[in-house]
């Protein structure tokens, strides 16, 4: 965990380069062979959903690696009414859960950072356990407790459960990013009266978008994806994220594929979309070296 | 004089009818959460769906002061098993709710308020002249209740329609291996008749599969080899708490199979359960190659709609998917009846595995009546299942077939009629043949008889143990008279 | 003016001469909401579940103290043992395999010549985290059905048709096949973070091994694993962590057969609870299932830390 700040040795990133700079285009020909097979079979899966997302049940049954034709693209309108009411609910559940990991992750892994502290290894080590927790286990007690909280079907029984999750590694993440600020920074302010608070919002905030670029992209995955806990806490369909929406459409009796699928392809695009816009500073984030 | 006895009269009649007003509303006013299954999930069928709600609609408008909440159905591959669980340790479960009665029944009175009250008065929504109006239990068929019924003797729901099976087949690739189901009249024709498809066409002969820890529908096939098997011991099995007059043959209540087990007459290490493993092997041997690995009957579909599946066992559900998508010529048929070439004590028949294991299966939660709604919940339930509202919901989703006295199954169902006839497999699926925790070991040891890992006399062995264990577990919980100490 | 306070700054720098008196409750007070929030949520249902390991607890009403009978039972039962050994399988398997194929990736990416390419290749491997776990199963379903899926179709092209099997339906090739799924595993977190890694790496180093004639191959041994060894291990240790815990694959795949060749606890705990209302018996699964967990990822770090003072790089 302790990244040193004294290293005066410049790390091939910074200077834009890498080693083999003088074996020329040809050393990369197997490399980029090798990557695109690889990307190839990645890639199978993403496909074959696009693939499959315009294709009716006769179609699908009948042929599922290889587009079919007439495209049916009513899969699309027919799965979109419902995809959309869960992309909204989505968002309202991810966007407060980000923000709350984001800002206790960041409170939290600042004070293990720049601070000492009696019992500072213990009680770190103590919440760095909680990510060894099986879920599953802990879904019929924590139920149960929402609901003697009053919190069944209500967006903080989902909001306060899921940022418990993410706190661990997400301060975790801070922390290994608060080391590597130096100290001026902070001594400096210090001196000119700045009180603690302010030295976190003022100056480790600002500088910690990188960090949380990272891991706020991984809490939405997180919560994007997550089913078995909206399922057993939301009673109204009409409050279902996206994970649970695009099973909207299998039933137990019966199953159009087709618009599952365009459910599943139109329930990436926010992903996609927000993925565009911090690529970079999700990269950045973990440029600094993820590590323990 | 008159006018004194006209304000009597009316003094009278004003008493009257605000008691009469006062009971009425205290009796049909609040909220109630109503979950209806296949009968409400816009997503998948939106004109049932829509039907639905307008049926309960009309209910409102009738009972001003009651708010009939439908809630949809849980998508697929969400377990309601688990869904329920969570919701009845928090008391959040709708009022009216669906659960398969085997499952139910386990849970009893725990989660679910017991009917038979209610069954036993009448059905205040069901007219004149049709069963039902002068005791709610008419309108259902014995059958039914029979099979429906708890261990402990109570009704926690009731179970308005009825799922059946058959074989449906692929035309074509019948004609082309030059076999008809006509031609079926024996278990040991049929088989050889789908090995002679799949030498013939390439394709797999019968569409099913086994599933660890889960419901497969090799479980209708369990069912029936073990009636061959045991078919002439019937009445020796037989109590006569449950025999019924007009049913000299039933299905067995787990009581009986449990004191069958203990008394030594159902016994695993008798030579009959060599024709059951016969014919189980038999079974399995025409199925596709990756039964043991198939998640869901779903799974099938798609062999069966690219013409790799000669016949497909499943059930009623599924009609109108087939209807509109199927490819080729289809038609349905079904297991042809076992002699005594295939089993000693075969009748000569075949048995349906059709059952209420469908979606009109509706209890009262323990929670609702808690919450002083049981009055409610019970008329609801009491005008959802008459015919006239019940019957153009089953029509509608055109899935299952409706036991109501005075509802028509509709065009749809016509081929399932004849399966729908036959009579009912002595045993139920090992999930309900004793109790829940039966169904996974004797799967596993099922399983390992199929792919070679245990030989026909270390299956019986390990069968035998099931049996005696579960026998004994059900004594334990239910404590039946003769039960030994 | 004595007050109580404490050191600012990091640990390295414990020599220096204090700075401006902080007051020594400043820590905890950035530390309430993560405590409060833990506390609430992960304590104390996980305190709850632990203690209702030692009662029968069906899940709505009677929890009757047991003691370790819960315990006692699974110990003895052979479904749970099985489902331990399968797991422990599973999970060195699997995170080798992830974390092997994560490294190729990225050594793959690293050694490319320039940094342009490098991050499109980066990119390129990041946008497949957008497609949720259910349809990675679904569609592996597809490959591993043995009339229509890929795999057996792609044997039967190259000539190897003998070797098409149902991969699912046999106890001997399915735990294999659920190990496989999601192949080439190299999309993920692990790809992004040893990328990284690699490129935080000086390349003095590097340089001066390739003027001493090193290969590269050669050169990713002795150079590039040492160096990001700190992120090597937490890529494994998060890979162990997840892997004993795994239970949707199972569940959507096999559900735990055939004749549980491909059961884990966390499925098992999972029927136990929710199909069978054993809930008792399903928490003390858990609470075997969570210590499991704490004694590897103890190991590993224990294993990482043994000469941590040669990590600096």
């Amino acid at each position: 965990m302790l990244k040193s700040n004294t290293t005066v040795r410049t790390p091939a990133i910074e200077r834009g380069k890498t080693t083999s700079k003088q074996a020329g285009w040809k050393n990369d020909i197997p490399l980029t062979i090798a990557l695109v097979v690889l990307a190839l079979l990645t890639y199978v899966p993403f496909v074959s959903v696009i693939v499959n997302s315009f294709k009716d049940n006769k179609q699908f049954f009948t042929q599922f690696w290889l587009p079919t034709f007439p495209l049916h693209f009513d899969n699309y309108s027919k799965a979109w009414p419902i995809i959309s009411q869960s992309i909204l609910n989505s968002v309202i559940y991810s966007t407060p859960t980000v923000i709350l990991v984001l800002l206790v992750s960041g409170l939290t892994g600042y004070a293990f950072a720049r601070y000492r502290f009696w019992g500072r290894e213990v009680i770190f080590l103590l919440m760095l356990i909680l990510i060894m927790l099986p879920g599953i286990l802990l879904v019929i007690p924590m139920f149960v407790e929402i609901k003697d909280m009053g919190w069944i079907n209500t967006v903080q029984g989902i909001v306060f459960p899921w940022t418990a999750v993410q706190i661990p590694f997400g301060m975790f993440l801070m922390r290994t990013f608060f080391e590597t600020l130096p100290k001026e920074y902070f001594e400096a302010a210090r001196l000119d009266g700045a009180s603690e608070l302010q030295l976190f919002y003022r100056i480790a905030l600002p500088l910690a978008t990188p960090a949380f670029s990272t891991l706020g992209i991984l809490t939405l995955l997180f919560t994007w994806n997550d089913l078995i806990w909206p399922i057993i806490t939301l009673l109204d369909s009409t409050r279902y994220p996206i994970s649970i929406g695009v099973l909207r459409f299998s039933g137990s009796f019966s199953t159009d594929f087709g618009v599952t699928f365009a459910g599943y392809v139109l329930a990436s695009v926010p992903l996609i979309v927000v993925f565009f816009f911090t690529a970079r500073r999700f990269m950045a984030g973990l440029q600094g070296g993820l590590s323990i | 004089m008159k006018t004194r006895k006209l304000l009597l009269a009316l003094l009278i009649g004003i008493i009257l009818s605000s008691i009469s007003l006062v009971t009425a509303q205290d009796a049909l006013s609040g909220e109630l959460t109503v979950y209806l299954n296949a009968y409400y999930d816009p997503a998948q069928d939106q004109e049932t769906a829509d039907l639905t709600t307008s049926i309960a609609q009309k209910y409102m408008e009738e009972h001003p002061g009651v708010t009939i909440t439908l809630v949809e159905a849980l998508p697929a591959g969400q377990d309601a098993e688990a869904f329920l669980a969570a919701r009845m340790a928090a008391d959040e479960s709708p009022d009216i709710m669906w659960q398969q009665f085997g499952t139910r029944n386990v849970r009893g009175d725990t989660w679910w308020v017991p009917l038979n009250e209610f069954l036993d008065a009448p059905n205040p929504y069901i007219a004149e002249g049709t069963p039902g109006h002068d005791k709610w239990s008419d309108s259902l068929p014995d059958y039914v209740l029979a099979q429906t019924q708890a261990a402990d003797g109570n009704w926690y729901q009731v179970s308005l329609d009825w799922v059946e099976t058959g074989l449906f087949y692929n035309k074509e690739l019948f004609a082309q291996a030059e076999i008809d189901p006509a031609n079926w009249t024996s278990w040991g024709k049929f088989i050889s008749d789908m090995r002679t498809l799949k030498e013939k066409t390439g394709a797999d002969g019968l569409g099913a599969y086994v599933k660890q820890n889960d419901w497969s529908n090799w479980f209708w096939a369990d069912d029936l080899f073990l009636t061959v098997a045991w078919a002439d011991m019937a009445n020796d099995f037989y109590l006569e708490k449950y025999n019924d007059a007009n049913r000299p043959w039933r299905q067995l209540n787990p009581e009986e199979v449990a004191k069958a087990i203990l008394d030594g007459k159902l016994t695993a290490e008798d030579p009959r359960m060599d024709t059951y493993l016969s014919l189980s092997k038999d079974f399995v041997s025409v199925l596709p190659a990756d039964y043991n690995g198939i998640a869901s009957l779903d799974d099938l579909d798609q062999v069966f709609f690219s013409g790799q599946l000669g016949a497909y066992w499943t059930g009623t559900w599924k009609n109108k998917l087939f209807t509109n998508s199927v490819p080729f010529e289809y038609g349905v048929t079904y297991i042809p009846g076992f002699t005594t070439e295939d089993a000693p004590a075969a009748q000569g028949t075949a048995y349906r595995v059709g059952g209420p294991s469908s979606a009109g299966q509706y209890g009262i939660a323990q929670s609702a009546a808690r919450e002083g709604k049981l009055a409610l919940a019970v008329d609801f339930l009491q005008y959802l299942s008459a015919p006239q509202n019940f019957g153009p919901m089953t029509q509608s989703f055109g899935g299952f077939l409706p036991l109501v006295a005075g509802t028509d199954a509709g065009p749809v169902m016509s081929g399932f009629q004849d399966v729908a006839e036959l009579p009912e497999r002595l045993f139920n699926d090992p999930d309900n043949r004793l109790d829940l925790a039966a169904r996974d070991p004797w799967i596993s040891a099922m399983q390992a008889f199929f792919l070679g890992e245990a030989d026909e006399a270390a299956t019986k062995t390990t069968l035998q143990q099931i049996w005696i264990e579960g026998a004994t577990r059900l004594c334990a919980d239910q404590g039946y008279e003769w039960c030994p100490a | 003016m004595a007050t109580n306070s404490t050191l600012t700054g990091s640990v390295s720098d414990a020599s220096r001469p204090r700075s401006r008196l902080v007051p020594v409750y400043m820590p905890y007070v950035f530390l309430l909401p993560a405590i409060v929030l833990l506390l609430l949520f992960r304590y104390y249902p996980a305190f709850s579940a632990v203690f209702h390991s030692f009662t029968d607890w069906d899940g709505t009403r009677q929890a009757n103290f047991v003691g370790l009978d819960q315990y006692q039972a699974l110990l003895k039962d052979a479904i749970f043992i099985k489902s331990v050994v399968n797991i422990l399988i599973y999970t060195a398997a699997r995170t080798i395999l992830t974390t092997v194929m994560a490294l190729i990736g990225a050594e793959l990416v690293y050694n490319l010549r320039s940094y342009v390419s490098q991050g499109i290749w980066r990119i390129i491997f990041t946008i497949p985290l957008v497609i949720p776990s259910t349809v990675v199963f679904l569609v592996w379903r597809q490959i591993y059905n043995s009339r229509l899926g890929l795999l057996n179709q792609f044997l039967s092209a190259i000539g190897l048709g003998d070797q098409a099997q149902p991969w699912l339906g046999q106890p001997n090739t399915a735990l294999a096949a659920l190990i496989m799924v999601g192949f080439p595993l190299v999309s993920g977190l692990g790809f992004l973070v040893l990328l990284s890694a690699l490129q935080n790496m000086p390349t003095e180093v590097n340089d001066a091994a390739l003027i001493d004639g090193c290969t590269r191959l050669r050169r990713i041994f002795a150079i590039d694993l040492p160096s990001i060894r700190g992120p090597l291990a937490l890529i494994i240790i998060l890979g162990i962590n997840a892997g004993l815990q795994e239970f949707t694959p199972m569940l959507v795949v096999t559900n735990g057969g055939p004749i549980n060749a491909t059961q884990s606890p966390g499925l098992y705990l999972y029927q136990q609870a929710f199909t069978l209302g054993k809930f008792g018996y399903s928490t003390a699964i858990g609470t075997v299932l969570m210590l499991m967990t704490l004694v590897f990822s103890v190991f590993i770090l224990r294993a990482r830390y043994k000469r941590a003072h040669d990590v600096e790089v």
